[in-house]
């Protein structure tokens, strides 16, 4: 039934964020948790990616082609990456992973209409992915994952789902509804409702015709 | 606020496009309510307007980068002043600006006494006919709040050349000025177009071009000093396209302001001095287009857009508008003249003075303009563009300066009608005798350039001049037993637009000496030093003492420390180059020193790997006299532009006596 829903909202959503093939996942390296955070704000979303990386390993160097929605704009790295550099499908990043756990964080923006689906897919095994929406009465879906108990930011409920052990390279559809777009038509309305006030009354004033004996002094 | 912004500018054209429907069916039936309704129109249109530079200035200073032109024009991180200063620093911002002071304008125009006038919903059709232009292209083509569908984390920036105090005040006060010239033009379309038996509707209009004439004045002021400290070239006026575009309403403003006694004295000039309100608000659209369009290279380059071919169109309009009314007035102007008297009866008379200055002042804007155009009139003859500089504007312009002054001298002490020319010959004797002396004394301290001494002479003989005509009215009070200085300040306090027009006169003629010795007299060198290093210049001796770099927000400053001697004392200077990191530019801030006799200027040009600083410094002489000179002009402005206080007439007082009413005799 999910499946079905997300394939509708696949077809009929405005954006939908197709996902870049990824490299190899490196022995010994994996995502222990991926936090994929959704602030929907108004015609957009900004996402932001937090990443533990578990190192059963000796410290390396990796270079992760790490893909992105279509449309993904104004990427901003915050943690854990070396050096990146932007590419069509998302960006390559070099990183400092030492031995044991580790984060990375990263950001972008994505547009959106009333609803979205996001595609994503990670270089790396995923332990366990989490999704958290935020946002006045957005609705969040995970295909193939699951909901768990919503989280309290504030007066705010978050909804909250899951995906556990999400091989590397694998997709994940993530489905948001209900989200805040702008009305560009209602300036033009608000003053298309003055244009018939005014109008209305001009013309009515038109039919009635002139005061009888008053007469402006200008010429 | 995109919405908010949005709304009221399509707002603001719906209103006005129904002030304007109202005003015109008012007219053709005579209608007094569609005709109050235009007027409120007015009103309604300035408060949408104002609601939209709220909504602009809300989303600015909160840094709303879902707007697109919020987004272009500033930073998280640039301070509050320049964040309110960037509402005029990009095209839609500035655009909104103009509306904002037409604005303005408008709801005084509407809620003041003009309304009383016969011709006033006219007046109020042509507010309205220039209201629905700008709006138009603000709501088509220059929306300020056009959104971004992604907003960006942080915004580009403001350009740093606009990242200065006097850029701050500058626009605003030039386009009170430029935007200034819409009501008086809205008066003379309407006294030609209503034919104003009585000239009340030409005369209401002084009060407001000495209103807009002092914004240009002070615009004009700011400018000039904004690119004397910021543009690091040592000099405050360029000739440049965008200051010719504010300068040539400046000089027909100033034409107004002395033709409009004639008329209002015995009515004549009345074609001529409603020619000049149509021309000045022709000049003040044509530099609007000039420094939008791009057509004319600028250093105001940052405000192009692509609205030019509109306003091509609305100039177009307006000028065959205004000549058509112009000519078909033509023959009642020309009866109203001659009943008027119409005809100047000596040479020797205000009126000719006047009618020479006015001559002179619109001659000047005449050169003024077609050294501005000629590029394009190159262009479109020869197919290539030629510039003229500097060179043609002060030749050209030498000959009108020299003649304005001897009749800014001449023309006060003029009398209506026809003077003596003896009592004229008694009255400049000193004047002259100090002009004279003040020619030999420049030559006996060395000076050479001709035009240099006959400017100076002529402005020491018109101050001299304009204080024996201030000290005339001062006399006759004095010879009623009041001190000079109390006799001076009442008699000025009883003709203040008078007084204050000599004030005016003075600061001219002391600013014209001021550009005269900065002009003529500047030395300069360019030089590179090592910390510790010296070099001469005039009467000053320069240290470049070390050099410093500061990160600030968003900001690199590298400070270069410098110690100049001039024989007396040591005074400390900082000249700066400013990396503004988000727009990878640099500006320059200019070290002055600044004395009345002169200002040394030091500029930093760069810095080298070895610890040399190249430095250009210039010695401008009299630089200091244009200031005080132009703040003089503008208090003086200010003395003739403040609203007369309300005389009760003797008929009044004698009424009021007669009928008991001892709180009106008082």
């Amino acid at each position: 039934m999910r499946s079905m829903l997300v394939a509708i909202v696949i077809a009929l959503a405005p954006i939908a964020a197709a996902a870049a093939p990824s490299p190899p996942a490196p022995p010994g390296v994996d995502i222990g948790l991926l936090l994929l955070a959704v602030d929907a704000k108004r015609d957009h979303l900004r996402v932001s990616e937090a990443l533990r990386l578990s190192n059963t390993g000796p410290a390396r160097t990796l270079e992760l082609r790490v893909p992105l929605p279509e449309g993904a704009a104004y990427l901003a790295v915050h943690r854990g990456i070396e050096r990146w550099l932007r590419t069509a499908g998302g960006f390559t990043a070099v990183l400092r992973v030492p031995a044991g756990i580790s984060e990375v964080a990263y950001s972008y923006a994505l547009p959106s209409g009333r609803t979205a689906v996001m595609i994503r897919s990670f270089p790396l095994r995923v332990q366990r992915l989490e999704v958290v929406a935020r946002g006045r009465g957005v609705g969040l879906e995970l295909d193939g994952g699951g909901p768990v108990d919503a989280v309290l930011l504030g007066a705010e409920t978050l909804p909250r789902w899951e995906v556990r052990a999400l091989p590397a390279g694998e997709p994940v559809t993530i489905l948001l509804d209900r989200l805040p777009v702008s009305h560009p038509w209602l300036p033009a309305a608000g003053a298309s409702g003055i244009a018939v006030v005014l109008g209305t009354g001009l013309i009515r004033h038109l039919r009635r015709g002139p005061p009888p004996g008053e007469e402006t002094s200008s010429r | 606020m995109t919405a908010l912004g949005s709304f009221a500018l399509y707002a603001a054209l719906v209103v006005t496009l129904y002030g304007l429907a109202a005003g015109i069916l008012g007219l053709r039936r005579r209608d007094p309510v569609l005709l109050e309704s235009s007027r409120r129109a007015v009103a309604g249109w300035a408060g949408c307007i104002a609601l939209a530079a709220a909504a602009l200035l809300y989303a600015l200073v909160t840094r709303d980068f879902s707007i697109r032109f919020v987004a272009e024009t500033t930073r998280a991180d640039l301070p509050l002043l320049y964040a309110v200063t960037a509402f005029w620093g990009g095209h839609a911002g500035s655009l909104l600006l103009w509306a904002l002071v037409l604005a303005l304008y408008g709801a005084v125009a509407a809620s003041s006494g003009l309304r009383r006038l016969p011709a006033a919903p006219i007046v109020f059709l042509v507010l309205l006919g220039t209201a629905a232009f700008f709006t138009l292209i603000l709501a088509a083509s220059g929306n300020p709040f056009e959104a971004l569908r992604i907003p960006p984390p942080d915004g580009r920036g403001l350009n740093p050349l606009l990242r200065n105090p006097w850029m701050a005040a500058h626009p605003p006060a030039l386009y009170l000025g430029f935007v200034g010239t819409t009501v008086p033009f809205a008066l003379a379309v309407a006294a030609l177009a209503s034919g104003d038996p009585d000239g009340a509707t030409l005369r209401a209009a002084r009060p407001w071009v000495r209103l807009g004439w002092l914004f240009l004045t002070v615009g004009l002021l700011f400018g000039a000093k904004w690119s004397y400290v910021v543009l690091g070239w040592g000099g405050y006026w360029a000739w440049d396209p965008v200051e010719n575009a504010a300068l040539m309403p400046w000089l027909t403003g100033a034409a107004y302001l002395h033709s409009v006694q004639v008329f209002e004295r015995d009515g004549t000039l009345r074609r001529w001095t409603a020619g000049l309100l149509m021309l000045s608000f022709a000049l003040a659209i044509l530099g609007t287009f000039l420094t939008r369009s791009g057509v004319l290279s600028s250093v105001h380059a940052f405000a192009n857009s692509s609205v030019g071919p509109y306003f091509v169109v609305f100039l177009a309009f307006l000028v065959a508008g205004s000549a058509a009314l112009l000519l078909r007035r033509r023959r009642d102007a020309g009866a109203a003249d001659a009943g008027a008297g119409g005809q100047i009866d000596s040479l020797l008379s205000r009126e000719a003075a006047f009618l020479a200055n006015n001559v002179l002042l619109v001659t000047a804007a005449g050169a003024v303009l077609l050294g501005t155009l000629f590029p394009i009139l190159a262009e479109v003859v020869t197919g290539d563009r030629i510039n003229v500089g500097p060179p043609y504007f002060n030749q050209v312009l030498l000959p009108v300066v020299v003649l304005l002054l001897l009749l800014m001298a001449v023309g006060p002490l003029l009398s209506w009608r026809r003077s003596d020319p003896r009592e004229m010959g008694v009255l400049l004797a000193a004047p002259g005798a100090l002009g004279a002396l003040a020619a030999l004394g420049g030559a006996a301290l060395g000076i050479r350039h001709p035009a240099a001494l006959l400017i100076g002479a002529l402005c020491v003989f018109t101050a001299a001049a304009t204080v024996v005509e201030a000290g005339r009215g001062a006399e006759v009070r004095r010879r009623r037993g009041d001190a000079l200085p109390v006799a001076l300040v009442r008699v000025a306090a009883r003709a203040r637009t008078r007084y204050g027009g000599y004030l005016v006169h003075l600061g001219l003629l002391i600013m014209l000496a001021g550009i005269t010795g900065s002009s003529v007299f500047t030395t300069q060198t360019q030089t590179a030093l090592r910390p510790g290093e010296r070099v001469r210049l005039g009467r000053y001796e320069v240290r470049y003492d070390e050099v410093s770099a500061v990160e600030g927000a968003g900001l690199t400053v590298t400070a270069a420390a410098l110690t100049a001697f001039d024989g007396r004392g040591a005074v400390s200077l900082e000249a700066r180059h400013v990396h503004h990191r988000a727009q990878d530019a640099i500006t320059a801030e200019v070290a002055i020193h600044s004395t009345w006799r002169d200002d040394l200027y030091v500029v930093l040009i760069g810095l080298s790997g070895d610890r040399r600083a190249t430095f250009r410094i210039l010695l401008n002489p009299m630089v200091a006299w244009l200031w005080a000179g132009a703040a003089l002009m503008v208090a003086g402005g200010t003395i003739a532009a403040l609203p007369a206080r309300r005389r009760v007439s003797p008929g009044v007082l004698e009424d009021a006596r007669q009928s008991a009413q001892p709180e009106l005799v008082r």
